[in-house]
């Protein structure tokens, strides 16, 4: 077998998290009766016309300025036409030659840039749903018209690994910017791929095939894995590979040559006359861009280097937006990231990293105030733990709990005092054994002393105490 | 009938001066409808007209407030959508459609009191000039059953006409309104585009379709142009510029004119430029100026508005499948089959062909030299055209060759009905606004139309100009 | 003159379809169309398109849910529905 160089593009599609859909104000949510977000616009009734959602292309520019691209000063949208029962209106309104959001790309780990070719605007098409030769097959457009972005990059990934980083962190950075959920499982992201080999020190690309229906980051792998296979043993026995489409079946870990419906298609693309060139100024550039929130890459740089926190404790805040933001959240009421990523790490996680839901109950607010009187030494490390229940559990505030509940004591000095001198008193056995073992009986005095205190007392300064008394 | 003759303002008065009910009113215009039968001009006479009246009887009676046209009856083009109302551009295709919304422009009339007859007759989803493409089948001159109304709103042109109704409303894309107004001796205006919303109306050529009134005068014309025009939310093309008060019209004493060098030529060989000499002469008369100017690009305004004009038809009639809002095929296998049976079984042989061409000029290889390069000349041409607008008040040409032809006249090759609109595209093209007034007789008698351009927008300007000289074509002092 | 291929070829893009002898019929009229326009070919415009009809991001639509429609509404004219969804027959899946 000769050695071979693969080239992978990935062509990837994310439903924004708008409120309504792209063209129309029919609610933008998943699932639903058929029909029953629809309106003329979306099923393309006759007469209907497309009006554009300004929050559709403020999301879009900020996935742009998420991956560094340049933003458009005027964005063209134009019509894509074929006939397909799920396209309502048999055009899909997209953009081709102003798109708004042009070039950018995504840094991997390792340093390698994948350049992104384009960032565009388009619409969903409805659901079709194959139900047995009786029924037919039915078509539902609640997800017809829903905005969604195209995200296609540069053929400059070489392995299934490549791909998926650069997919993973275009993910990342969706959902971390709150511009799409993402979930793979619901469509909210698609992704095609385009593979061609090449022997190693061929010049010119190899033929390009493309691959439909993946719908799994592990999918990815699989089909990128297959196609190179497949690519290979064709050119090994002296094989041309086809220019193509294919559909990738998961189920059966092959792909398999998608009938002409793709094949040199013809989309007569034109700029859509019912929807004007969208001015987009600088002034609403720098608004987005001033609005992003720290992304994952830049996350990671800022716990690891200003918080000076470990790589793991680093990695588990940003598996989940919700941790790294409640993280955020705490951090700027109460500077020690450290203690918070502690008790992040032991207590809530431990209560909600089986859920599929990660909803965080317990305030920042909540969370910063324990943590600050757990330290100041105004509560106990068990009344710590029990406060933060009761605040998973019910809306109430720390500190008015903690007054109200007889936790927050102080302890004065002279009280303080009073104590390890009625301890030293009650116990006068101990207090001779403490001249010839000291390390012995010291816990004995510590246990002593908490008890009485109900543990608010300061270790070291008992510690202190006794040790000088006894001396 | 002497109430049948009378416009949309002079009915509204009569009604709401309690010197005639709704219902009388109405019932007069059915009358003329039966009548008038042969014509072919209205599709369906809607059931619940009558009922309707009586509303409005009812609501007078009371001494309830009445909306400002209250009770004025008007007959809809075939393409616009009234809820619960049949609307199917005159197509066997869409032979069933009811439409579930109102169309903007329906709206509004409706808030203004109108209350609708029925559907107008036209050429197939609005291509034709001649309303002899209609599933209905041919529509006739009000004047002349022997002739053609024009088209495509032939049929809202022809009731007009024959009183029918006090007004109609149709669609202009490539001359529509204009030229079967001409043909029927009735004024029709197509208006700035983007002046009146196009939601709701069944898309022919999305960047050049407009509607607009047609009607027994000026004064009619204007005032529902008013009401029906305004920046719409549900469509990103509508203006936001006022909608001024354009049925106050203000004359001047004289004014400057605009004529074509282009048109000039054309006009050397039309049998009816003696009438249109004489109305540039009473002008001048009057001591009114005139400029002439060339386009450059007017010769190519026909192939310019078949290029777009179709590639856009098109796009827009792929909705138009077998399996949402039309009949369906009975020998359709297949969801493929659907889309052919029905499309080829549905669609007439002109709206297939424009489709076609339309495919053609969009598909790789040619849509370069013929889409691209189209809306190039488009942005050149209305350039040349506006710019004519900063040394006159307004442009005169006519609005048709001739008088209405003979039906059946223009043989097989399509190209012959298409050359029908040389006069009227360039102002759908260039989206200035355009009025045909009733300016003459050609030949048997037949009504002629003279065309009043302005620029973008000034629709006030385009009907004070039109008055005045409707009034001196009327023989009466500006 | 367009070749019955070309025909052909827009008919498939317009999802049409024609007998031969149609076919023929059509090849003659498209061709007259197509000469009509051609002067559009021939025209000489070097020019640079410029975008004139524009909106400002600043007056597009607010992201606000609004009612749909009834679904009956929606499927009132569909020639063939089932469970509240457009019905045609069983597709292959693609």
């Amino acid at each position: 077998m000769k050695d071979y160089e693969v080239t992978i593009g990935l062509e990837v599609h994310a439903e924004l998290k708008t409120n309504t859909k792209c063209f129309c104000s029919c609610k933008n949510e998943f699932g639903g009766e058929p029909n029953t977000h629809c309106c003329p616009v979306c099923v393309g009734m006759p007469g209907a016309l497309p009006v554009i959602n300004k929050k559709a292309v403020e999301l879009t520019i900020k996935a742009g300025l998420c991956m560094g691209c340049d933003i458009n000063d005027i964005a063209v949208f134009e019509r894509k036409n074929y006939f397909y029962p799920d396209l309502s209106k048999a055009y899909q309104i997209s953009q081709l030659v102003r798109p708004i959001c042009l070039h950018g790309g995504v840094k991997l780990d390792s340093g390698k840039f994948i350049r992104l070719n384009r960032i565009h605007l388009e619409e969903d098409a409805g659901k079709l749903v194959h139900k047995s030769e009786t029924v037919g097959t039915l078509i539902d457009y609640n997800r017809g018209g829903v905005p969604l972005i195209e995200m296609v990059s540069e053929p400059d990934m070489s392995s299934p690994e490549e791909a998926l980083e650069f997919l993973g962190k275009l993910r990342e950075n969706l959902i971390y910017a709150d511009i799409a959920e993402c979930k793979m499982q619901e469509g909210g992201m698609r992704c095609d791929v385009n593979v061609s080999i090449r022997e190693k020190g061929q010049k010119e690309y190899g033929t390009k095939v493309e691959m439909k229906n993946i719908n799994s980051f592990k999918a990815v792998e699989r089909a990128i894995k297959f196609e190179v296979e497949r690519q290979k043993d064709i050119l090994e026995n002296g094989g041309t590979v086809r220019q193509e489409t294919r559909r990738w079946d998961d189920v059966l870990g092959e792909s398999s040559s998608m009938r002409s419906k793709e094949d040199s298609k013809d989309y007569r693309y034109f700029p859509d006359p019912d929807i004007l060139a969208i001015e987009i100024p600088r002034e609403n550039v720098e608004k987005i861009r001033k609005e992003l929130p720290l992304l994952p890459v830049e996350r990671k740089e800022k716990y690891m280097g200003e918080f000076g926190l470990s790589l793991y404790d680093t990695n588990l805040l940003l598996s989940e937006k919700v941790y790294s933001n409640f993280f955020d959240e705490c951090v700027k009421l109460y500077n020690k990231p450290k203690s918070i990523v502690n008790w992040i790490q032991s207590q809530v996680l431990s209560l909600i990293k089986d859920e599929e839901e990660k909803e965080i109950k317990i305030s920042a607010s909540n969370l910063t105030k324990i943590i600050e009187m757990l330290e100041k030494k105004e509560i106990s490390q068990q009344d710590s733990r029990t406060l933060f229940a009761k605040c998973w559990e019910e809306d109430i505030d720390a500190k008015e709990f903690a007054k109200s509940s007889g936790m927050l004591s102080t302890l004065s000095e002279n009280e303080l005092e009073k104590i390890m001198d009625e301890v030293i008193s009650e116990n006068p056995k101990a207090c001779e054994d403490f001249k010839t073992t000291p390390d012995k009986v010291m816990p004995f005095f510590i246990g002593q002393v908490m008890k009485k205190t109900k543990g608010k007392a300061n270790s070291e300064v008992v510690r202190k105490y006794f040790t000088e008394k006894l001396k | 009938m002497y109430l049948t003759k009378l416009g949309v303002l002079e009915t509204a008065k009569l009604i709401h001066e309690k010197k005639v009910s709704c219902e009388e009113v109405v019932k007069a215009y059915l009358k003329n409808i039966e009548a008038r039968k042969s014509l072919n001009a209205v599709i369906e006479v809607f059931e619940d007209a009558l009922s309707e009246a009586k509303k409005v009887d009812e609501k007078i009676k009371n001494n309830e407030p009445l909306k400002e046209l209250e009770g004025v009856p008007m007959i809809i083009k075939d393409n616009i959508l009234i809820k619960g109302k049949k609307a199917g551009c005159a197509s066997k295709f869409m032979q069933n459609f009811v439409a579930p919304y109102d169309a903007t422009v329906i709206k509004k009339l409706r808030d203004a009191g109108v209350i609708f007859l029925g559907r107008a007759n036209m050429d197939e989803f609005a291509m034709g000039s001649s309303t002899e493409k209609s599933c209905y089948g041919i529509c006739h001159n009000a004047l002349d059953e022997s002739r053609v109304p024009g088209g495509s709103s032939g049929g809202s042109a022809s009731a007009v006409a024959a009183n029918l109704a006090c007004a109609t409303l149709g669609s202009d894309t490539g001359g529509s309104i204009r030229q079967p107004a001409s043909y029927n001796g009735v004024y029709g205006i197509k208006p700035t585009y983007g002046r009146v919303s196009r939601f709701g109306l069944i898309a022919f050529a999305s960047s050049l379709d407009q509607i607009g009134p047609l009607t027994k005068n000026l004064e009619d014309s204007a005032k529902l142009l008013e009401i029906i025009s305004g920046k719409d939310s549900n469509d990103m093309t509508s203006s936001k510029e006022k909608v001024e008060d354009f049925s106050k019209f203000d004359m001047k004493k004289t004014y400057k004119f605009g004529i074509c060098d282009e048109v000039e030529e054309k006009m050397k060989n039309i049998v009816t430029k003696p009438v249109y000499d004489s109305i540039m002469k009473r002008l001048e008369e009057k001591g009114c100026e005139f400029v002439h100017f060339s386009i450059k690009d007017f010769n190519l305004c026909l192939p310019i508005y078949y290029v777009l004009s179709t590639a856009e038809a098109t796009s827009n009639l792929g909705r138009f499948d077998g399996v949402k809002y039309t009949v369906r095929s009975a020998n359709a296998k297949d969801v493929n089959e659907i889309y052919l049976k029905s499309r080829s079984e549905g669609f007439g042989e002109e709206v297939k062909r424009r489709i076609l061409l339309g495919s053609y000029v969009l598909s790789s290889g040619y849509f370069d030299a013929y889409y691209n390069k189209a809306k190039k000349l488009q942005q050149r041409l209305t350039k040349q055209l506006t710019e004519v607008f900063n040394s006159c008040d307004a442009v005169l040409l006519p609005t048709t060759p001739n008088v209405a032809f003979k039906i059946g006249s223009k043989g097989d090759n399509p190209v012959d009905m298409y050359l029908e609109d040389i006069f009227t595209t360039i102002a759908n093209i260039t989206g200035v606004p355009a009025i045909s007034i009733p300016c003459g007789k050609g030949e048997n008698d037949l009504p002629l139309g003279l065309q009043v351009l302005t620029n973008k927008f000034e629709e006030k300007k385009l009907y004070s100009v039109a008055s005045y000289i409707d009034a001196l074509l009327k023989g009466e002092n500006a | 003159m367009i070749s019955i291929e070309e025909v052909k070829h827009i008919l498939t893009l317009s999802s049409l379809e024609a007998s031969d002898e149609e076919l023929k019929k059509l090849q003659k009229s498209l061709s007259q169309m197509e000469e009509f326009v051609s002067q559009i070919k021939n025209a000489d415009v070097d020019d640079e398109m410029s975008i004139e009809n524009k909106v400002s991001m600043n007056a597009l639509r607010e992201d606000e849910v609004k009612d749909s429609y009834p679904v009956e509404e929606i499927l009132m004219n569909a020639p063939k529905q089932k469970f509240n969804s457009f019905a045609v027959p069983l597709m292959m899946e693609d």
